[in-house]
């Protein structure tokens, strides 16, 4: 009895090598921005319609809903700043938002945040898994559930990207039990990713010598065997050389000089403008943060600033995103680990409060231009549409199209991909 | 005959079943795991080589693959018991305690982050224990009894400390990692999915570990945090999905009973009682009797988990996989040879080293990494054998249902028993409330009491220091008589210490006052006592109910168990028979596929056959037609020639005739004209001959015109003739196309019945992996990968010979010493410590990119595009990889000869000798880079460094 273990699977192979050489050709004839950069109009569509992406801006430290999203002016917690209208007749938001007010038809705010945790790292961690951190069990974020749940098999590229303010990189410690191939690939301070130049003394030819050398060595061993396990070892190499050929996608310096501009030349101007180059290029899931919002000195002075920063650089996000039809397919977040007290204390701060706080979705099944949840008059506690990390949660994901409610099969073990104890707000799903 | 071959298969398919193994006089314990899971020699599967043995031992045992020169000298050597003396030499080799230290860190901390104790500190104190050869159920106890405050056990305490002493996360550690159970999703109800995980069996373990915490001592300007214990009490805990119904455990482990606790007056439980700064300890520690029982022998799912860790350090998966799910519908390949191993293993008094021997010798452990070659031959038993096994399933299953009905009996009874205590234990808890509240009022008097009198002692003292001041001061006064400030002083000491004894006095009420409040209350803490011992005596025969329940539950929880297992083994046998028997049938579905592809590709070249055949006909008829058209174009030249020629004759003959008439006339007129006479003499002969010539030519005409119907005639009929076999040859056209098509539908048909193998293969495949039939694929560890990368490119034997040189220089050794073994073998390890230290700093980098999270589970393979993109771009590997003294590069650009260059590649890298095809390739690579020849013998290196081959053991 012959046994021809090739058979089919190289077919498969040279299937998928095909689909990542269009993808190549795709990465070498980048140009400026734009769903342009697609030389395969039909890839472009196919990521269009079917690939739903999210981006999370996290908003270091705590986010002060009164100086953003809930503003309270003239009562005993609003602080010295105004709110004005938006593009929604009746919707109004801090006046340090004054561009992102210009772009409320994209958003929904929702105002009735309660997590009852105002610890930052535990605040962080169920904001970002949906649960509240366990002693004996770990959770994967946001990212790698997306990362897991929507990146196309075939994908090249990492599908879950964390833009560092700072640091040389590396892979994130954020996926728990989906394991490291859905942990973040971080871009320190948005440089490309570690290990993607070839070394300055190695002549690319000698490169190619050798990685064709080792896949002829490669193939003959998984002759012998091949299972999912050798699959993945065999493809990891592709994938690394395909990084290689792909690196501009994440060299935001390939963007034109006017969009950095627009969004402003500080770190986070730039971090944001790669952020719509790498889900241009169909990344799942992109976080970068903007820091830092632990206003307990100074707050209204602090805001003025990051707000100014945060407000240019966001509203041209969305605003691109919109332009670009993107918003159909990608759910953005602005979130924190909580937000800050109504009551200003006698350093003219706001402290840690996670009892009626705010968070700002945009995108997708999100309903557009809205608001959801009420805080009462002075923001010291939310009146309607109360909501949780956990509920919030099984939103996010409902809204990118992924089914919470379902389990991952991890090692046999099916593990539900979001906390069974609750679920998505209906509400916030069109 | 047939039966002797279907015992055969039984025994090669066999997944411990007791009935289908002879009995061998060899018990050894490599011996009965080949009992269990041996094929017949002979048959499939082969052993492996003798190069695939030694990569694979070295790297299961020492965590690297060998030298070259050793690979060499292994490959070599005739003896015939080679394989056994390498497991020795491998066993006692210092690089065996580094790799299953490690391996051992692994599976305790899973890369658990310091906090109390480094993990430096942590691995030497498990290296120093696997050079001891510490028994596992010592290693246990010590972790788990080490509270800290011992120097010398302070690394083992590192297991709780680095945990943060949480109690959930040791339960869902310890059941884990000691008892294979992962009981995480029973914490707060039965487990969803495993029906053997109850609710009650965490709370069990949690109760163990509950009254454990972290304390933080102050020791001078540092804090040291130890793992304390309170005295323990019941947990009580209810479902989230049956609310109401309320639960109660005291400390109870897998597969064992509640414990029975002494019981303590509260107050009374402590040897050192809890208070600031102070680290308590009861008098009855749950974490000690935890340590106790677990390792004493007794346990079986202690022991079988251990048993099957080990089994998966050597096999890369165990008899139950995952090695923390074990529970009856996730049976092990072999439920009775685990269970074998289990108490085996525990009666070997849980040596591991021994342990790992016998698995490296069992002929199991020998099996070759490839399939199986002649399946075929094994899978004609399959079917009856099959039918043979199935029969054995209705018994099974009845046996599982039952013992399974007898258990939840017994289950609901024993949970009866335990409402039944539920509320006498109420009320012991209210009795206890009363007088811990009791105890407290007077503990608190006594307090004021003891408070008052120090008060009043202290008083005292000081007026008599006073008094013995003041007298002082007199006497010096009566010396000095004219210094007036010191009877002024001696007067002052004597009033403050009147009023100090007055004040004493003055306590003496209070003291009074004190000691009657005390009375009542500790005659109300007696009066509350009597509670207490009404409950413990009401409270007795109920948990002695309780425990009885228990204790009758428990056999019946494991029979049940091994009935589930022995169903769902021989459920895994059918299968695996079925994979076979399948193999059988989709073989003949291919071989008839094959045929029948056979007869239409040879009706397919009869047709073929006929058709050109036929080509000759057909141009025969062409070429008929072809001379008929000629002989008809002739024919039709003749008769127009014919035609013509008749015209010229009859235009002559009219011509004349006309010329006679004019004559004939002219005659008349001119009468007898001699001249004209003659002239029409001469016509009228001319006439006659005139008309035989219009004659002739009128019968030429005549005779061309029968030619040239007689051709045309010919030509119809041939073209007749061509035109049929035209028709004929659109035929057999026709009949090959059609013969075409249905040998590509044979083709398509005879590729699916493949593609069916295929997928029967893939699937036996894992069956066979996953029975130990065929050697499994095991991942490096990110340390096996950094040690074996070490090894290969000579940077360890480098660094071991840089450390040897060193040594000798300072401490070197006799020519005695030399000739001893055990100086030699201190030496070594020496040796291999200090080039540990020079290397280890690279482990990290490797952790980085290979190893999985911290406090996840290790032993998950994953291969990420940054793991490549290290081994590609960073300066590690191509660092390692340049020519240095000796190593595997050098090796390859000082060896001329490009063959003997392959050798080294080969064995060097993946030990073993290269074939034909690959000698030939490295030749022709070297061959074509003569310029750049030590580059070129770097990337051979790095490629073959970077293979599957490389990356994994098999």
């Amino acid at each position: 009895m012959k046994i021809n273990y090739a058979c089919g699977s190289a077919d498969h192979g040279i299937a998928r090598r095909h689909f990542l050489g269009s993808m190549a050709a795709t990465g070498a004839g980048i140009m400026a921005g734009g769903l342009g950069v697609f030389s395969n109009p039909a890839i472009a569509a196919q990521l269009r319609s079917d690939q739903k992406r999210i981006v999370v801006f996290n908003m270091h430290g705590g986010l002060s809903q009164l100086e953003s999203w809930d503003p309270k002016p003239g009562t005993d917690t609003g602080g010295p700043f105004l709110a004005i209208p938006t593009s929604v007749p009746g919707i109004h938001v801090s006046e340090l938002l004054p561009q992102t007010a210009q772009q409320m038809h994209h958003l929904c705010l929702v105002r009735g945040v309660n997590t009852s945790e105002d610890d930052h790292g535990k605040g962080a961690y169920m904001m970002l898994t949906g649960r509240r951190q366990t002693p004996a069990g770990n959770f994967p974020q946001l990212g790698a559930v997306a990362a897991k749940a929507l990146t196309p098999v075939a994908s090249a590229l990492p599908g879950h990207i964390l833009i560092t303010p700072g640091g040389s990189g590396g892979r994130g410690n954020d996926s728990a039990y989906l394991g490291p191939k859905y942990s973040s690939v971080q871009l320190g301070n948005g440089n490309p990713p570690q290990n993607t130049i070839r070394p300055e003394n190695m002549a690319e030819t000698s490169d190619t010598a050798r990685q064709d050398f080792r896949r002829k060595v490669n193939d003959r061993f998984l002759n012998r065997r091949r299972t999912a396990v050798t699959e993945a070892f065999a493809y990891s190499y592709e994938q690394a050389e395909q990084l290689m050929r792909q690196r501009d996608v994440f060299d935001v310096t390939k963007e034109p000089a006017t969009d950095l501009e627009r969004y402003g030349t500080h770190d986070f101007g730039r971090h944001c403008l790669l952020a719509r180059r790498l889900l241009e290029q169909g990344i799942t899931c992109v976080q970068l943060s903007h820091s830092n919002y632990d206003t307990h000195n100074e707050n209204f002075n602090f805001h003025i600033e990051q707000m100014g920063e945060f407000d240019r650089s966001f509203s041209c996000f969305v605003a691109d995103l919109a332009a670009r039809g993107m918003l159909e397919t990608t759910l953005l977040v602005v979130l924190s680990e909580f937000g800050r007290t109504p009551n200003i204390n006698q350093y003219y701060g706001r402290d840690h409060w996670s009892k009626a706080w705010s968070v700002c979705l945009a995108g997708c099944r999100i309903p557009r231009g809205s608001v959801y949840g009420k805080t009462n008059a002075n923001g010291t506690e939310v009146e309607d549409g109360q909501v949780d990390h956990g509920a919030l949660f099984h939103t996010y994901l409902q809204a990118a199209g992924v089914d919470s409610t379902g389990s991952f099969d991890i090692d046999g073990r099916d593990i539900p991909i979001a906390d069974p104890a609750t679920g998505a707000v209906s509400q916030l799903l069109t | 005959m047939r039966t002797s071959v279907v015992i055969v298969l039984q025994v090669w398919i066999a997944v411990g079943f007791p009935q289908t193994s002879e009995v061998r006089g060899d018990d050894s314990l490599h011996a009965v795991i080949d009992q269990h899971l041996r094929p017949v020699s002979g048959l499939v599967p082969a052993r492996c080589a003798d190069a695939e043995f030694l990569r694979r031992v070295s790297l299961d045992l020492c965590g690297m693959p060998p030298t070259s020169d050793e690979a060499r000298a292994f490959l070599a050597d005739t003896a015939a018991h080679k394989r056994d003396q390498v497991v020795e030499k491998l066993l006692a080799s210092p690089q065996h305690a580094r790799h299953f230290a490690s391996a051992l860190d692994l599976m305790l901390m899973e890369r658990r982050a310091n906090t109390h104790v480094t993990a430096d500190e942590w691995q030497a104190w498990l290296l120093k224990s696997v050079r001891e050869n510490k028994p596992w159920n010592v290693l246990v106890r010590e972790i788990l009894v080490a509270d800290g405050d011992d120097p010398n056990q302070r690394p083992a305490a590192r297991f709780m400390l680095d945990r943060g002493s949480e109690p959930n996360l040791l339960t869902h550690d310890i059941s884990r990692i000691f008892f294979g159970r992962d009981m995480q999703c029973a914490q707060c109800h039965d487990h969803p999915i495993v029906a053997d995980y109850l609710q009650s069996d965490y709370h069990g373990l949690l109760a163990y570990v509950a009254p454990g915490y972290a304390m933080v001592r102050k020791e001078g300007d540092k804090q040291i945090t130890l793992q304390a214990e309170r005295a323990g009490s019941d947990l009580s805990f209810e479902s989230v999905f049956v609310k109401g119904t309320q639960h109660r455990t005291g400390a109870r482990m897998p597969d064992d009973t509640a414990v029975d606790e002494p019981f303590f007056l509260p107050g009374d439980e402590y040897q050192v009682a809890p208070a600031d700064n102070v680290k308590s300890v009861p008098k009855f520690s749950r974490r000690a009797k935890l340590a106790e029982l677990a390792t004493q022998g007794g346990n079986q799912a202690f022991n079988q988990n251990i048993a099957n860790r080990l089994w998966a350090h050597m096999f890369g998966r165990g008899l139950v996989h995952p090695l923390d799910l074990h529970h009856p519908d996730n049976a092990a390949t072999d439920p009775e040879l685990l269970e074998i191993l289990g108490i085996r293993f525990a009666a070997m008094n849980y040596n591991m080293q021994s342990f790992l021997r016998e698995i490296a010798l069992s002929e199991t452990y020998q099996r070759a990494f490839d399939l199986p070659s002649d399946l075929a031959s094994v899978a004609e038993l399959a079917t009856p054998y099959l039918a043979e096994i199935k029969q054995q399933l209705p018994q099974r299953e009845q046996a599982a249902k039952e013992s399974a009905a007898v258990y939840r009996k017994a289950l609901e009874v024993w949970h009866q028993t335990e409402a039944a205590t539920l509320p006498a234990a109420g009320e012991l808890d209210a009795a206890r409330n009363v007088f811990s509240a009791a105890k407290k009022l007077v503990d608190e008097a006594h307090k004021a009491l003891d408070d008052v009198i120090a008060q009043q002692q202290t008083k005292q003292k000081i007026a008599a220091i006073l008094q013995e001041a003041a007298m002082a001061t007199q006497q010096a006064a009566v010396k000095l008589p004219n210094d007036q400030l010191l009877p002024d002083t001696a007067q002052k000491l004597v009033t403050k210490s009147a009023q100090l004894t007055t004040e004493a006095t003055a306590l003496v009420t209070t003291i009074a006052e004190k000691t009657n409040v005390l009375k009542p209350l500790t005659e109300a803490l007696d009066a509350a006592k009597p509670a207490i011992d009404a409950a413990v005596t009401k409270l007795a025969p109920l948990k002695a109910a309780m425990m009885q329940a228990e204790q009758a539950m428990l056999p019946l929880r494991r029979k049940a168990a091994t009935d589930s297992q022995m169903l769902a083994a021989l459920g895994q046998q059918i299968h695996t028979t079925q994979s076979l028997a399948q193999l059988l049938e989709r073989n003949q579905a291919i071989m008839v596929a094959t045929a029948l592809a056979q007869a239409r590709a040879t009706e397919l070249a009869v047709a073929q056959q006929q058709l050109s055949e036929y080509a000759n006909i057909v141009t025969q008829h062409a070429a008929n037609v072809k001379t008929a058209a000629e002989s008809r174009a002739t024919a039709t030249t003749a008769t127009n020639v014919a035609a013509a020629e008749q015209t010229r004759e009859n235009d002559l003959a009219n011509a004349i005739a006309a010329a006679l008439a004019s004559a004939e006339s002219a005659l008349q007129k001119a009468g007898d004209d001699v001249e004209l006479a003659e002239v029409v003499i001469r016509l009228k002969a001319r006439v006659t001959v005139a008309q035989s010539a219009v004659d002739a030519a009128a019968s030429l005409v005549n005779a061309a015109a029968t030619t040239m119907s007689s051709a045309t005639e010919l030509l119809a009929a041939a073209q007749k003739s061509s035109d049929e076999s035209s028709t004929e040859q659109m035929r057999r056209q026709q009949l090959i196309t059609e013969a075409t098509n249905a040998m590509s539908t044979a083709q398509i048909d005879l590729a699916a019945r493949q593609a069916d193998m295929q997928v029967s293969v893939s699937e036996l495949e894992n069956r066979l992996i996953n029975n130990f039939t065929t050697a499994s694929l095991k991942p490096l560890t990110p340390e096996q990968l950094c040690w074996s990368v070490f090894r290969v490119t000579g940077v360890y034997d480098r660094s071991w010979q840089a450390e040897v040189t060193e040594l000798d220089k300072v401490s070197p050794l006799t020519e005695a010493q030399k000739q001893d073994a055990a100086v030699v073998a201190n030496r070594n390890v020496e040796l291999e410590q200090k080039t540990y230290e020079k290397l280890k700093s690279n482990i990290g980098t490797f952790v980085t990119f290979y190893g999985a999270a911290a406090g996840q589970p290790q032993g998950d393979f994953f291969s990420t595009a940054d793991q490549a993109l290290f081994a590609a771009n960073s300066g590690s590997l191509n660092g390692w990889v340049v020519p240095a003294s000796d190593n595997v590069t050098e090796r390859i650009i000082k060896q001329p000869d490009s063959r003997l260059a392959a050798h080294e590649l080969y064995v060097g890298i993946l030990t073993r000798i290269p074939t034909e095809d690959e000698v030939r390739e490295v030749t022709s690579y070297l061959n074509s880079r003569v310029a750049d020849r030590n580059l070129a013998a770097e990337e051979l290196v790095w490629a073959v460094l970077n293979s599957a081959e490389f990356r994994f053991n098999h």
